[in-house]
């Protein structure tokens, strides 16, 4: 069984495609609190952890376990209300629906119990955070690509109640200042409230930044773990991945 | 919305059921006749726009709804005895019933694989209708008492009206509740919304069966109202017409529908003796609306609405910043 300080837990999970075995008997642990680097080559498993980890597509084999309860094979609405929530490496959002109404109906479905006021405030002082003001009467779809990405994790933080945080690649396309304004906002909601975050990013500056502790995958394992100094030591990482640039970085 | 806006807005649609409900006083029989089958098609447009405007299941089988409504109201009242407010009610349930199956069923299928499934359950239906000689009388028609001793048909108009206001209320006030927004989310991104704890197989197969519900209500009264059941309302043709209603009327507004029901239903009756023509003319006009402005003719009003009389764009921006003040 899992321990109850733990956030996330996997037993061997393992995603087959075919024949192709794109997530191979991982087993994770990501610390309750704790912001989580996951990085690895293109085509590693990064996203379809994500996807297993999230309820969006259904494990071959293994288990998975949020705040200890097994959570394998639930459906990902049931999941994102025990207080997962995640964004897609390519934005998903309502694009019929203005900004403003994309927030809203999150704010709807992750917190039912709130009053209308609270929930428009806390959607217009999202709208404020990621500069979408100008745009949050217009259609989603209209946005750029940057601000899709904005909205996507914006509307994750509708929820207040939300404990884990999958992130993929969210800050691609953002602009430097509004990227520093999200990884404040990550810090904070990880330090006042306590909220775990995975975050899958390219960027080693970022992970640098943010994170705690780092998973490197290739080929759908685990082929290191640990804090970025320790995994930048590691040869198979820098041979695997990494490259130099690591090096340079830390 | 500002109360004095308010205010006219009720002033309006109230003056606007009040002209309507007066209608039947000044009207030739001929001209109520048509309102009645304009109300029948205003009821199965929005519903069918609640389903594949809202939610986004594209399906091809709200007709049969129609006729599964109409057909079973009226062999409930004539193999039954039922009387006919209780078998239209009962005919109601099953045919929402049936939705909640048909969109169970259909539920993980993609646009395309979903229109042919719901298609070839329409035509599925019409085929029973056919071979269930002894019980459906077949192609030779069911012939369905009357609500009424008279054949005027005052009486339905005014029970049309009342009808069509029911679902154009209800659909009203869900859409712009959170149930509505819940709908118009799944029909964007599916896996978006269930990723932000929205139950997309409840809305998906809510959607169905309140969108059926709807249909078999409007049939089964239309049934008694035109007294004779054939399978040929059964035919693709029926949908089409459908299709089109909201299409040019524009899909996924509210409006919309109304608006392209009246319109067809309206062009249909005064172009009668082109018979099938008519669908042709529809079909290229349908064309032309997807190739330049696809939102459809109420979209098109607004904006030259709001061209022409500029308060009125100031207007429209103030009602849609509050449309969900709620
Ligand atoms: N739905 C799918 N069907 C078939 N193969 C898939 C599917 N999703 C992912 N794969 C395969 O699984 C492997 C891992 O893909 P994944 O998207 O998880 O990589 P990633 O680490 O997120 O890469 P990137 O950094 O490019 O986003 C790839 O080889 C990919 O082709
Ligand atoms: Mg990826």
């Amino acid at each position: 069984m899992t321990t109850v300080t733990s956030a996330l837990t996997t037993h061997a999970l393992t995603r087959q495609f075919g024949g192709l075995v794109a997530v191979a008997d991982v087993s994770l642990t990501i610390d309750r609190g704790e912001i989580h680097g996951l990085i690895g080559p293109n085509g590693a498993g990064k996203t379809t952890l994500l996807n297993l980890l999230s309820g969006t597509i259904p494990p071959t084999k293994g288990d998975i376990f949020l705040f200890g309860q097994r959570i394998t094979g639930r459906p990902p609405h049931e999941i994102a209300r025990q207080g997962l929530l995640r964004t897609f490496q390519i934005p998903r959002f309502f694009g019929q629906l203005s900004v403003r109404d994309n927030l809203l109906v999150a704010g709807y479905a992750l917190n039912p119990g709130w009053s209308h006021r609270r929930r428009v405030e806390r959607a217009e002082a999202l709208i404020h955070l990621t500069t979408l003001e100008r745009v949050a009467s217009l259609p989603a779809k209209q946005l750029s690509g940057g601000q899709q990405a904005l909205l996507q994790i914006a509307t994750c933080l509708m929820s207040e109640r939300a404990q884990v945080y999958l992130l993929d690649e969210p800050f691609a396309g953002v602009n430097p200042l509004i990227k520093d304004i999200i990884m404040r906002l990550i810090r904070e909601e990880n330090r006042a409230r306590g909220v775990t975050f995975v975050i899958v990013s390219h960027e080693m500056a970022v992970i640098r930044q943010l994170t705690h502790r780092v998973t490197v995958m290739g080929g759908g394992r685990i082929i290191a773990q640990g804090t970025l100094d320790e995994i930048a030591r590691n040869d198979l990482v820098i041979r695997s991945y990494l490259g130099s640039s690591v090096k340079e970085l830390v | 919305m500002r109360l004095q806006q308010r205010i006219w807005y009720v002033a309006l649609v109230a003056a606007a059921v009040g002209v309507a409900a007066a209608i039947p006083w000044r009207a030739s029989d001929y001209f109520v006749h048509v309102s009645v089958s304009v109300l029948y098609y205003v009821i199965l447009a929005s519903s069918w726009n609640l389903l594949a405007g809202y939610t986004g299941p594209f399906s091809l089988a709200h007709h049969a709804f129609a006729a599964f409504g109409g057909y079973t109201a009226a062999l409930l009242v004539l193999r039954l005895a039922v009387p006919s407010i209780a078998a239209i009610l009962v005919a109601a349930m099953l045919t929402a019933g049936v939705g909640l199956v048909l969109g169970f069923a259909t539920l993980r299928m993609r646009a395309i694989y979903l229109a042919i499934a719901t298609w070839a359950f329409a035509e599925t239906f019409r085929l029973v209708i056919v071979a269930a000689y002894p019980i459906t009388r077949g192609s030779v028609g069911l012939i369905v008492p009357p609500l009424f001793a008279t054949r005027d048909p005052r009486p339905y108009y005014w029970i049309f009206l009342a009808l069509s206001l029911l679902t154009l209320g209800a659909i009203w006030l869900l859409i712009r509740s959170r149930y509505g927004l819940y709908l118009q989310a799944v029909r964007d991104d599916e896996v978006r919304a269930e990723s932000l704890g929205i139950d997309t197989t409840r809305w998906k197969i809510f959607g169905f069966a309140l969108s059926s519900l709807l249909a078999g209500v409007a049939g089964a009264c239309y049934g008694f109202y035109v007294s004779v059941l054939s399978p040929e309302t059964i035919e693709f043709y029926e949908m089409g017409k459908i299709i089109v209603m909201v299409i040019i009327g524009g899909i996924g507004t509210f409006f919309g529908p109304v608006l392209g029901a009246l319109i067809v239903q309206g062009l249909s009756e005064y172009f009668r003796e082109f018979g099938q023509l008519r669908m042709l003319f529809f079909g290229v006009a349908v064309i032309i609306l997807m190739r330049t402005y696809r939102q459809g003719s109420v979209a098109l009003i607004r904006q030259l609405w709001a061209r022409f009389y500029p308060p009125a764009k100031r207007l429209a921006l103030r009602l849609r910043a509050s449309q969900r003040a709620n």
